[in-house]
């Protein structure tokens, strides 16, 4: 269409007395509202905002916002923090990009089409929160409160986590944190050394650092990762076991390029090896060991040579390694690692490692397994709990003993998608993507479909969103107040000081977004349980939390965000600090009592074993919509061993799909990366890229989903939780 | 005084933060950079499996190949040495070198956006940020690069790649001071990445064990100046006409014929 | 009641096309609103098309909010053109064209009431609407420096993806009245 006249003809001419009313009267909305060439001028002379707490991922440094006029231009570490100082790491520093992403969720949208293929429209938060309410309601009358189901994630997903779980009494909660993460670390080393181990090893001050699978440096948390570069800096020896010249081993005195799944068998051969030589720390053992003997006599098959075989590692590696160890014991930081949930067999793996710091006395001690001790009296602000209480399916199923908190994921997906033992019919997901955090996803798809009702709460449109009726925008974690972080001064051996920080928005929230006591709250009170509210809105919950320690949002304030205190010397080992090589509690329930090494499946001909793990300047699936982190690293490529590239003709930079052994092929490809660093039976890619969401502009289409191609499931006996490591691929040029 | 920055790639753990800090400091666009991390190896050396980083950004070299290309108007400026007080007035055109600091800058109100210095740095340290565009000279952008942070280092700060590098592998400072921690470095052997063809002072020093080193300077050093800057010394030359241009108001239709004469030299 | 027989003025023509961005809704996306569209298009020289609705029902209310939606808020594949100037010159949200704008808003003396960012379409509508108020002509500025520059691919993209004609009627009408006229322009037509 072209209209047939110019502005000043129309002006001339035109009148609108035709129409039923004048124009005036139909404008409604009140209206909202020197050239020189662009010179930045820098953030430094910006409005500085404290109190800042970084969620680009869990660590939490702390922060302070360069605010212009009411803009976030800059985010720093806070000056006064004593754990990350003034250092961010590039996720940190590119915060400002999610806060301001084109693609973020701006109002409450009702999905109009399908599930999986949205049509949105947006609607208004009353309407919204009525539809959730309602919906949520009609399956806890129907299947009750068990029929709900739900998948956080972060910091905001804890107050409707526990309203769901406390409130409403539904034990169908899963973490991806857990199941898909750490929680196999913690119950594990719960059931070893009566903790569970955080990433508390004091590298700083270490003889030696001994990492199994751990890519500091790629995997970027400030506080820890400059422990490591400090121990590093001070002489301490490093080893990395890696099937990848990763990038810690690339800094390490000893890269072990172990075969993939075998690292329990190689802790086995090598505590053998230091027993056998007499080298581990008997008055240690005598003292804190239970078990000891059980233990020896079972790892005795262990030698080195059977070791060596099994792992795929010279013999000699393994000597040197165990002898590097015991020879600088106890000041060795056996790291107890964070994602830990790789082949199905990780709790006997972790249990290993917890064994491998008994048996050097690692613990207590300078540079080894120490807790630092943060402040106390922060209070708890809760949802009360309700009167019935139902079992999850696995403690009534009396399976996974040492589940970590909440319900293994499969036993949810399996009991919506077959009906048994009960329907679950709605489904809450908050912060988390399960699509790109769970395997299998046409199981997590076929999930969703049967559910009555399916809500996203979120800050972008990630790939599950696209399976929302009702998709919620919430306010970001620099738009709202909530996580308290306490802790100690980062290196364990410094001047000993506590501090405790709150989060505190640096700026306010744009659109429509809200935060999760809002959203829960109104919920809560649409579904009947508006008398077990505990706060009225985050502020509150945050001051009411801080009066505990005798602070408020106030005195952090004026406190510049951070409170210190002198701090207790962390080190000495507690008198009743036990340490179970062989628990017989763990005999009881079915499965080994000493660490035992399970053989995982052996790679087909023709494939790799995928192998993921992160990327600097990605968490998780969540940063990849980011546009400085995208341009940072806009894909992910895959490694592959180079004699293995000139076999099959491939070359730097090709473009390749990836397939897997039941024949799912990738949705994009990727740039091959053809290096000597990386064994022959395994290819290696970076996790959090490929989003299958075309509404994620930046991030759609760039780089290859791990996930996608993680379908054969491997569930951790012990703990319900997945191994994501069992899958095998080939490269087929694009 | 001549300030530098040596990156200690034994420290650097690859993790790109200087990169995103500078982003947000300075409103550097999503697609360009003033600096850069780039991922090398793994790959073998002579030493040995090696797997480092390129931590890059402007050299504020001592002699710089992008300051002489510039065609834009020569002014008088006067530098003022911020210790001293003391004054030094040099002819420039629209990028130059500071004679008190050391360092290399842009000055924005003149620069035309030609991208001649962007062409004739073997570092490719600088871009040319077309939505910059200065209306009054007609230019196709502005040239936009690493300043060292000198607002910021004035303030007493660190520049923002230094202060959020949680590895401290970049440190900043003084060449000319004996005892600054950069002159140390350099004393242990940190060196620019220089090479026969390509050997302008660099005054961004690299240090780190032998592997990653020679993984570093194999992949990253530059051999060859860049082709066009013979052109553009040549449009330099041609500079008296440009300012008649400039004064006969047809600056535009000449920076838009100079545009397409350097995107066809690419080709 | 009957219109007003004074000439248009430029200002309430702005004001007016602000409104026809805002989202739809029933308080506002009303018959009388759509008839006054409708005699703006007829006084353009334009006889609505058919496809723009007769009468607004709730179906076809919610047709538009969904086009509107996917247009500008968040859409599957992705937000297929948001209405951001920022978008278009930076490539970021809420970046340097910004504040540039909002600079822009305060040396003439106006500033954002609303929590929408400056460099949004209604917002800037709004401000030249404001400025034409003051003096007529008054936005010619404005228009060359701030809002052409990204409103031609605006326009583009929605007159290439939108699904309901009101959406891509209501751009077009955008593009007439913020077109840099030159003077050859004046003398005929298009
Ligand atoms: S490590 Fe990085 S992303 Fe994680 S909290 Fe700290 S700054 Fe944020
Ligand atoms: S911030 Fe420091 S450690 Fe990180 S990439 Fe840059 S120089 Fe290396
Ligand atoms: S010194 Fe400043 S301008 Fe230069 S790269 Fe570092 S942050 Fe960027």
């Amino acid at each position: 269409m072209a209209f047939n006249l110019t502005r000043r003809k129309f002006l001339q001419t035109a009148t609108l007395a035709a129409a039923s009313v004048p124009l005036a009267n139909v404008v409604t909305a009140q209206a909202g509202v020197a050239k020189s060439p662009f010179t930045p001028s820098g953030t430094m002379a910006d409005k500085t905002m404290v109190g800042g707490i970084c969620e680009m991922c869990f660590w939490r440094c702390q922060l302070v916002g360069k605010v212009r006029g009411n803009k976030l231009m800059k985010l720093e570490g806070n000056p006064k923090s004593i754990d990350n100082g003034q250092s961010i790491c590039a996720r940190g520093n590119a915060g400002v990009q999610l806060l301001y992403d084109r693609d973020r969720l701006k109002y409450p949208m009702k999905n109009v089409g399908q599930r999986g293929a949205p049509k949105w429209k947006r609607i208004s938060w009353d309407e919204a929160l009525d539809t959730c309410a309602k919906k949520l309601k009609a399956t806890e009358q129907k299947f009750g409160a068990k029929g709900i189901c739900m998948f956080p994630h972060g910091a905001s997903a804890k107050y409707p986590m526990q309203y769901l779980e406390h409130t409403v009494g539904t034990p169908n909660v899963s973490e991806a944190s857990f199941f898909q993460c750490r929680g196999i670390r913690d119950t594990a080393f719960l059931a070893t050394i009566g903790t569970p181990p955080g990433e508390n090893v004091d590298m700083a001050n270490a003889k030696v650092i001994f990492g199994l699978g751990c890519h500091f440096g790629e995997n970027v948390h400030v506080s820890h990762t400059k422990r490591y570069l400090k121990g590093l800096e001070n002489g301490a020896k490093l080893i990395i076991v890696d099937p990848r010249f990763s990038a810690s081993a690339a800094k390490a005195d000893e890269w072990v390029a172990v075969k993939p799944g075998t690292d329990t068998a190689l802790m086995l051969g090598m505590m053998n090896y230091i027993i056998q030589q007499g080298k581990h720390n008997k008055a240690f053992i005598d003292k804190h060991g239970i078990g000891f003997a059980e233990f020896k006599e079972s790892i005795a098959e262990w030698t080195i040579e059977k070791t060596a075989q099994t792992c795929d590692v010279p013999a000699d590696q393994i000597k040197r390694v165990a002898d590097l160890l015991a020879d600088n014991a106890p000041n060795v930081s056996i790291h107890p690692g964070r994602h830990v949930s790789w082949h199905g067999n990780d709790f006997q793996r972790q249990r290993s490692l917890g064994c491998m710091m008994g048996l050097l006395g690692a613990m207590g001690v300078k540079g080894s397994f120490v807790k630092g001790k943060g402040p106390k009296g922060v209070g708890k602000v809760g949802w009360p709990k309700g009167e019935h209480h139902v079992e999850a399916m696995h403690v009534a199923a009396g399976i996974y003993p040492y589940s970590p908190p909440g319900t293994p994921t499969d036993l949810i997906r399996d009991a919506a998608i077959t009906g048994a033992p009960y329907p679950i019919k709605s489904c809450v997901i908050w912060g988390q993507n399960p699509i790109q955090t769970i395997p299998n996803q046409q199981k997590t798809i076929d999930m969703l479909k049967q559910m009555d009702f399916v809500m996203c709460v979120d800050v972008m449109p990630t790939d599950i969103t696209m399976y929302a009726d009702i998709l919620l925008p919430e306010a970001s974690y620099l738009e709202r107040y909530d996580f308290i972080k306490t802790g100690t001064q980062w290196d364990l051996s410094g001047k000993q000081q506590q501090y405790i920080s709150a989060r505190m928005p640096m700026v306010m929230a744009d659109f429509e977004r809200k935060d999760q006591v809002y959203i829960t709250n109104e919920i809560a009170k649409r579904m009947g349980y508006g008398d077990k509210i505990p706060v009225s809105a985050l502020p509150e919950m945050v001051d009411m939390q801080l009066a505990g320690a005798g602070l408020s949002i106030a005195k952090l304030i004026a406190e510049d965000g951070i409170h210190l205190q002198p701090g207790i010397d962390p080190y000495g080992v507690a008198d009743d600090l036990l340490v179970y090589f062989n628990n017989a509690e763990i005999a009881d329930y079915g499965y080994p009592a000493s660490p035992t090494y399970i053989a995982v499946e052996e790679v087909p001909a023709g494939h790799f074993r995928l192998l993921y793990g992160r990327s600097p300047v990605h968490t998780f699936n969540r940063t990849q919509n980011n546009v400085w982190l995208h341009h940072a690293m806009p894909e992910n490529p895959v490694w592959i061993n180079d004699e293995m590239a000139k076999e099959l003709s491939l070359v730097n930079g090709d473009r390749v799909y990836c397939v897997n052994s039941e024949g799912v092929k990738s949705r994009n490809t990727t740039i091959v990366k053809v290096t000597p660093g990386i064994r022959k039976d395994c290819v290696y890619m970076a996790h959090g890229y490929g989003t299958k969401n075309p509404a994620m502009s930046v991030g759609a289409g760039a780089g290859i989903d791990d996930q996608a191609l993680i379908t054969i499931l491997a569930v951790d006996p012990e703990t319900g939780c997945h191994g994501m490591r069992n899958n095998f691929v080939k490269l087929v040029k694009a | 005084m001549q300030y530098g920055m040596v990156i200690d790639i034994k420290k650097c753990v690859g993790c790109h933060a200087c990169t995103i800090a500078c982003k947000a400091e300075w409103e550097v666009p999503a697609d360009k950079d003033r600096n850069w991390v780039h991922r090398l190896g793994p790959d073998n050396t002579p030493h040995g499996l090696a797997s480092t980083y390129y931590p890059g950004l402007c050299n504020h070299c001592n002699e710089p190949a992008c300051v002489p290309v510039c065609p834009a108007d020569i002014i008088q400026k006067t530098f003022t040495d911020k210790k001293s007080g003391k004054t030094k007035t040099l002819e420039v055109a629209a990028t130059y070198k500071d004679p008190f600091n050391g360092t290399v800058q842009i000055d924005k109100e003149r620069c035309l956006g030609c991208g001649a210095c962007a062409d004739a740095c073997p570092y490719n340290a600088r871009y040319v940020n077309e939505n910059q565009i200065n209306e009054e000279l007609g230019s196709e952008g502005t040239a936009d690069k690493c300043t060292y942070c000198m607002p910021r280092v004035e303030m007493g700060l660190e520049p923002a790649c230094v202060q959020t590098c949680l590895a401290r592998a970049r440190i900043f400072g003084d060449l000319d001071d004996p005892n600054s921690e950069v002159s140390r470095y350099k004393k242990m052997g940190a060196k620019s990445l220089s090479s026969v063809n390509v050997n302008i002072g660099s005054n961004g020093l690299y240090y780190g064990n032998k592997r990653d080193m020679a993984l570093l300077t194999a992949t990253s050093t530059p051999q060859v100046m860049p082709e066009a800057n013979m052109r553009r010394i040549l449009m330099a030359k041609m500079k008296p006409g440009f300012n008649k241009a400039k004064k006969l108001g047809m600056l535009g239709l000449v920076g838009a014929v100079a545009m397409k004469g350097m995107k066809e030299d690419k080709e | 009641m009957s219109a007003t027989q004074e000439p248009i003025r430029l200002a309430e023509i702005f004001r007016f096309l602000a409104q026809t961005m805002r989202y739809p809704e029933s308080s506002w996306f009303t018959d009388d609103f759509l008839s006054v569209f409708k005699e703006l298009l007829v006084q353009l020289g334009h006889v609505p098309q058919k496809s723009l609705p007769a009468k607004i029902t709730d179906a076809i209310l919610e047709e538009i909010q969904v086009d509107y939606t996917r247009l500008f808020i968040n859409g599957v594949p992705h937000v297929v053109a948001p209405p951001y100037a920022s978008i278009y010159i930076d490539g970021t949200l809420n970046s340097t064209t910004a504040d540039k704008t909002r600079e822009y808003f305060r040396s003439h003396g106006f500033d954002i009431t609303t929590n929408e960012f400056p460099d949004h379409l209604v917002t800037e509508l709004d401000f030249i609407a404001l400025l034409e108020d003051e003096k007529q002509g008054s936005s010619e500025e404005f228009l060359r420096l701030y809002f052409r520059p990204w409103f031609a691919q605006f326009r583009d993209l929605v007159l290439a993806e939108a699904e309901v004609s009101y959406l891509k009627t209501a751009v077009e009408v955008i593009d007439f009245f913020t077109r840099i006229e030159t003077e050859a322009d004046s003398g005929q037509a298009a």
